[in-house]
């Protein structure tokens, strides 16, 4: 998957997850911060991480949604975990 | 009002009733742990399985690191674990030994750790080897306590000590009490065991269950209702390494009892929704929901799915469960019965309690734990007819008036939350434009209810106001809000109140 294909599938996660901040995520850039930027509580970040997790059937292992900072991280770790599965 | 164990009898069939018995100490029950199930699984995680006995053969062998490291009964031993097996042996052995084990949470830094060992005067710190960092600050400080790792190369046993009494402490647990400031509660053995078997009350089938652990161990709800009744009743308690992958875990282990706060039993029954299966297994029965206010929807929501979601109250002072529901329960909004030996009254809206699962004393602390031999619980509740009991409000949340009313927030929003189209709410003092004071509300609204709805916001308004109308007028609410987000959650996962006028 490319990069754009990753975060537009993320977009859609998030916006599954949390239909009210439909316009904040549509034009949420990589730039944007997850807790700062898109509103995310604890139990927020937990239901993302379990929902890229099924996904994408990828692993987070040790590192959470905690560990970044930015919609760009995410895809980052995302595309690492696809491509260590390729 | 008094607890009454016959409330419970007919949710339970007579030979399971019988079974479940007082028990006067964790030494007592613990003994019997090892002579009735000795040979079943007691604890699991994904790569290990703990027989009763086996964690007694390790329990028995740091029973003798303790007696070497010269500590006797009536010593404070701190515990510094994560959520690990480990951690089982070493509690046990520090409560059968007659010592009274303080759970340090693991977000301790190590002055805090250091703090925490002088203000309660700690003989001890067991501490597992990821936090061993963590005490370095205190042992070379001043601290006198010894810091003892968990994994030992000792392998000689000692018994469970018999010479302990039901008024012996066993556990100091940190609570923000009723005024919000961090203390130590001091629980007896009577105490801990008064709460491990009230968690039996109610449910049909309660021996030889699969628990899963997702709550830390140094909150009551994870220690004792979820660790110490899976221990009394034989069952079997798999510790979740990190909850996300709990559900991954669930598929595996296939556990009929969670016992967790609403958040996470919302989060795991909207994940049930967008992945269209059940996220809890198959064989999932029965989720015990506490800690916050249990929005109705999620008892009904779970009915369909074929799981009974109990709602209960209890506090860290009260060695956690004051009362719960039983199975078949007809009042989703109501926090239960109270469970045997509570007494309890309420006093200017106020509930008061006592009884034998109640605290000794905030260690330390010059705050006195009772008043006339009465625990303050600063919640505000009431009893129905039936005696099922209710929270409407937290002392300290009540807003007051401009006209010197009082109005309890949580009481308002109990009302909202029954719309299946809020997730939740929050009722607070605002400034409108003219700068008087009004009550306000804010929701969060509840999108997978909402499919199809063209403005949710609206719509969601207008459900509100119905909701408002039905109040006293001096109780409604000026100003709704639909928020975009969630609202920030505190650390044990409740909604961070509005701390001033907004």
């Amino acid at each position: 998957m490319t990069r754009t294909e990753i975060f537009n599938e993320l977009k859609d996660i998030l916006i599954a997850e949390d239909e009210r901040n439909r316009d904040v995520i549509a034009s949420c850039t990589e730039e944007t911060e997850l807790v700062e930027g898109l509103g995310l509580n604890s139990v927020g970040i937990l239901y993302l991480v379990i929902s890229i997790e099924e996904t994408f059937q990828i692993r987070f292992e040790n590192a959470g949604i905690a560990d970044f900072r930015t919609v760009g991280d995410v895809i980052t770790y995302i595309q690492k975990k696809l491509g260590e599965k390729a | 009002m008094l607890g009454n164990r016959e409330v419970f009898r007919k949710y339970t069939d007579e030979a399971t009733f019988g079974r479940i018995r007082d028990m006067e100490t964790v030494s007592e029950m613990w003994a019997n742990c090892i002579a009735e199930y000795a040979g079943a699984p007691a604890v699991q995680d994904p790569e290990r399985v703990w027989t009763f006995a086996e964690i007694e053969e390790k329990a028995a062998v740091f029973r003798t690191v303790l007696q070497k490291a010269g500590l006797a009964k009536g010593d404070r031993v701190g515990l510094l674990f994560p959520n690990v097996l480990e951690f089982v042996p070493v509690y046990l052995a520090v409560v059968t030994s007659g010592m009274t084990a303080m759970i340090l949470p693991p977000h301790l830094d190590e002055t805090a750790v250091f703090g925490v060992t002088m203000k309660y005067q700690l003989k001890a710190v067991v501490y597992h080897p990821v936090f061993e960092e963590k005490t370095g600050f205190a042992a070379t400080h001043g601290a006198k306590a010894v810091f003892l790792p968990a994994m030992t190369e000792e392998t000689e046993k000692t018994p469970i000590l018999a010479d302990v009494t039901a008024a012996d402490p066993a556990l100091i647990m940190f609570t923000g009490g009723t005024t919000g400031k961090s203390k130590g509660a001091l629980l007896s053995n009577g105490a801990v065991m008064q709460g491990t078997v009230n968690g039996c009350y109610g449910i049909k089938e309660i021996f030889g269950q699969r628990y899963i652990l997702t709550l830390p161990l140094f909150h009551v709800f994870g220690l004792i209702r979820n660790l110490m009744t899976s221990l009394y009743t034989g069952s079997t308690l798999f510790f979740c390494q990190n909850n996300k992958d709990m559900f991954r875990d669930i598929a595996v282990f296939r556990p009929t009892v969670l016992v967790t706060v609403p958040a996470l039993a919302e989060m795991a029954l909207t994940l049930s929704k967008k992945f269209g299966r059940n996220m809890l297994g198959p064989d999932m029965k029965t989720i015990i929901s506490g800690a916050a206010a249990v929005p109705p929807y999620l008892v009904t929501e779970y009915d369909k799915l074929g799981i009974v979601l109990l709602p209960g109250y209890g506090l860290t002072e009260s060695a956690n469960l004051v009362s719960g529901n039983p199975e078949n329960l007809k009042h989703p909004e109501s926090v239960g019965y109270l469970f045997p030996n509570q007494e309890a009254k309420i006093v200017d809206g106020e509930l008061w309690l006592r009884g034998r699962n109640m605290l000794e004393e905030y260690v330390g602390e010059e705050e006195r734990a009772y008043e006339d031999g009465w625990f303050k619980t600063g919640d505000l509740a009431r009893f129905d007819e039936e005696g099922l009991l209710y929270i409407t409000g937290r002392i300290k949340e009540i807003i007051v008036l401009p006209t010197g009313e009082n109005v309890s927030p949580a009481e308002l929003e109990a009302k909202f939350n029954e719309l299946t189209c809020i997730q939740d709410s929050q009722v607070f003092e605002a400034l409108n434009e003219a700068g008087d004071h009004i009550l306000a509300l804010e929701v969060v609204p509840r999108l997978t209810e909402l499919a199809g709805v063209e403005n949710v916001a609206e719509f969601v308004k207008e459900a509100c106001r119905k909701v408002n109308e039905t109040f006293p007028p001096h109780l409604r609410v000026s100003r709704i809000t639909v928020r975009d987000t969630d609202f920030k959650l505190t650390p044990s996962m409740k909604i961070e109140r509005y701390k001033t006028v907004q």
